[in-house]
């Protein structure tokens, strides 16, 4: 029992000691909070915010009216916009830290100090794992949830003689769903970008400090040119678009297998619905899952033998 | 463990980097309480050595530290080894007081207590971040980092490399004077090999990947001898087989490997050769410089 408390305190200090590292992890969602809550607070103080029209109305003619619906859906867009706002903004900054994570204690040497602890290799690119798949989506959402709220409070004092139509704004429904809806996100995306952290871990752990390998400065730049030289070998010689279907599909989003699933929508957009036994019954989930396992180990089989490899 | 029983054991170990063998069936032991030098010119397997006793990289042969397979127990082998491979290997990202802390819940053998003090007697700032100390900091940092573990094993590989002799005396002032003890066990390996020499308790020299010598340092003057004499009985010091010789202000200077004491003494005046003269004989023999 020791033991497994132990290893939980371990496994805490190696993701603190990302989070010191990589301020990035904390930062990124907090500037764009700043930035955010900044713009709501112009836009408040500004003379000029009455001014905004929606299809040919203005907002005091929009949310004086006896039909809720649209206001609810309204805002729950609205909010939700902000969230997938933070998601994207944190998934790119994944992808970044993922590439650098095992490749800067490298550059830097940093690796035989951190050697010289009682920590495995397998605990070590867990812990970057964590980071990336787990701790930056969180903080991301968490950054999330805050602007949104006060963006809506911001909404709130904007539009206060529409009392009937603020209710609806704050209701139950909208943040139910809202809160809902980013949780799902949270989870399959986490799930959903496990191969994509998984091989830049794997590229941040195998790349060569020298040699014709050290191509470009930073592995993701190794990862983009790779990517690019596959898919025009591909065509060119297969004349197929397997590895570009692949990659859209992953990293645009375009196989995520909730997307197809529209339950509601707002005017001509739609939004993503909840749908976990589609998302786990999907083929793509678990061969994704495969590739993130497969790609984790080769990325421990790489940082052990990283003094081998030079 | 039992104490009597070497705290280090290779036998055979070879390590092969392409076409270069950078250990060469190499086998020594060390035993508990001793501070042991492996010296070596550069590229002769010390750093692959050492490695392969920190189970960094895997090597062909037995070896056992600390009665683990350190490649295959590396976590195990960790709670109870410390390693200084460079000065420069703290991030320099991180703040003193962050890597005290996370030295302290990472390591089970960690005493906060015995960092703490070292850390006053350092004066080192706390909240400063590594990168704003200068290097001889930098290594007080990592000294009391790792002298605050009760670790049975040290291994330092280059350790003072590009300090200046003050922070390199102190290095090793504070490694004697308040880490060791008769239950540990130093490896050092090291270019200034003056610096180290009397607080050294046992050599192993290392060469082209092979043990060229394995010795304490009190057994030396039984195996090896220094002879300065004039030119004029060069020719017969010469015939005594030396293992090295050169020239001194006019002089001639020879070294022997378990030569006959008495017969040397006619020839000239007998000495024991410094630890540096002896690495310089055993890696470059009869040599005239």
């Amino acid at each position: 029992m020791k033991v497994i408390t132990q290893r939980y305190v371990q496994m805490a200090w190696l993701v603190r000691r990302e989070i010191w590292e990589h301020r990035m992890v904390v930062g990124g969602p907090l500037l764009l909070a700043i930035v955010l809550v900044a713009t709501g607070l112009i836009s408040f103080f500004s003379p000029s915010h009455t001014m905004i029209d929606v299809n040919g109305m203005t907002p005091a003619q929009l949310l004086n009216t006896s039909d809720l619906a649209p206001i609810r859906a309204g805002a729950l867009l609205f909010l939700g916009a902000i969230g997938l706002l933070f998601l994207s903004i944190a998934n790119a900054l994944q992808f970044f830290y993922s590439a650098d994570a095992l490749f800067a204690e490298r550059t830097e040497r940093t690796i035989l100090f951190w050697k010289s602890m009682p920590v495995s290799d397998l605990e070590t690119v867990l812990s970057k794992f964590l980071v990336a798949g787990v701790v930056m989506p969180c903080v991301a959402l968490l950054a999330a949830l805050i602007t949104q709220i006060f963006l809506a409070a911001v909404v709130s004092l904007q539009f206060r003689e529409f009392p009937e139509a603020l209710s609806v704004f704050w209701s139950p429904w909208v943040w139910g769903n809202l809160i809902g809806l980013s949780f799902y996100m949270l989870i399959t995306t986490m799930i959903w970008f496990a191969p994509v952290i998984g091989s830049l871990l794997l590229l941040s752990a195998w790349v060569p400090l020298s040699g014709p390998m050290r191509l470009g400065r930073s592995p993701i730049q190794l990862a983009i040119l790779i990517s690019v030289v596959l898919v025009i070998v591909e065509k060119l010689i297969f004349h197929t678009t397997i590895i570009y279907n692949l990659l859209i599909d992953r990293i645009g989003f375009r196989g995520y297998p909730a997307a197809a699933l529209v339950n509601s929508s707002v005017g001509d957009i739609p939004t993503i619905g909840m749908a976990p036994m589609t998302f786990m019954t999907s083929a793509s989930v678990w061969v994704g899952l495969l590739v993130a396992a497969l790609t984790i180990t080769a990325a421990v089989y790489c940082r052990r033998l990283s003094e081998s490899r030079g | 463990m039992s104490p009597a029983l070497p705290v280090i054991q290779a036998r055979s170990l070879s390590k092969r980097y392409g076409d270069k063998l950078a250990l060469d069936n190499a086998s020594f032991e060390v035993g508990p309480g001793r501070i042991v030098g492996l010296i070596g010119p550069n590229g002769a397997g010390k750093t692959t050595a050492i490695n392969t006793i920190l189970g960094l990289i895997p090597a062909d042969g037995a070896l056992s530290v600390l009665g683990l397979d350190p490649f295959r127990q590396r976590n195990a082998l960790m709670e109870q080894v410390c390693f200084i491979a460079d000065v420069a290997v703290l991030p320099r990202w991180i703040k003193v007081n962050q890597i005290i802390d996370f030295v302290r819940h990472i390591h089970p053998q960690f005493r906060p207590e015995r960092c703490e003090d070292l850390m006053r007697q350092f004066d080192l700032p706390r909240k400063s971040r590594v990168s704003s100390l200068s290097k001889g900091m930098i290594t007080q940092l990592h000294l009391a980092l790792v002298m605050a573990i009760d670790a049975r094993l040290l291994v330092l590989d280059e350790p003072t490399l590009g300090l200046d002799i003050v922070s390199r005396k102190h290095f090793y002032d504070h490694l004697i004077n308040d880490y060791m003890d008769q239950e540990r066990t130093i490896l050092v390996s090291t270019h200034q090999v003056e610096e180290i020499e009397n607080i050294l308790t046992d050599l192993l020299f290392i060469n082209r990947g092979k043990i060229v010598l394995d010795m304490p340092m009190d057994e030396l003057p039984n195996h090896y001898v220094q002879l300065v004499t004039d030119s004029d009985k060069a020719a017969q010091a010469r015939a005594l087989g030396p293992i090295a010789e050169r020239n001194l202000l006019g002089r001639c200077v020879f070294i022997y490997e378990n030569a006959d004491q008495s017969s040397l003494a006619a020839l000239g005046e007998i000495r024991h050769p410094s630890v540096a003269d002896l690495f310089v004989a055993k890696m470059q023999p009869r040599t005239v410089s």
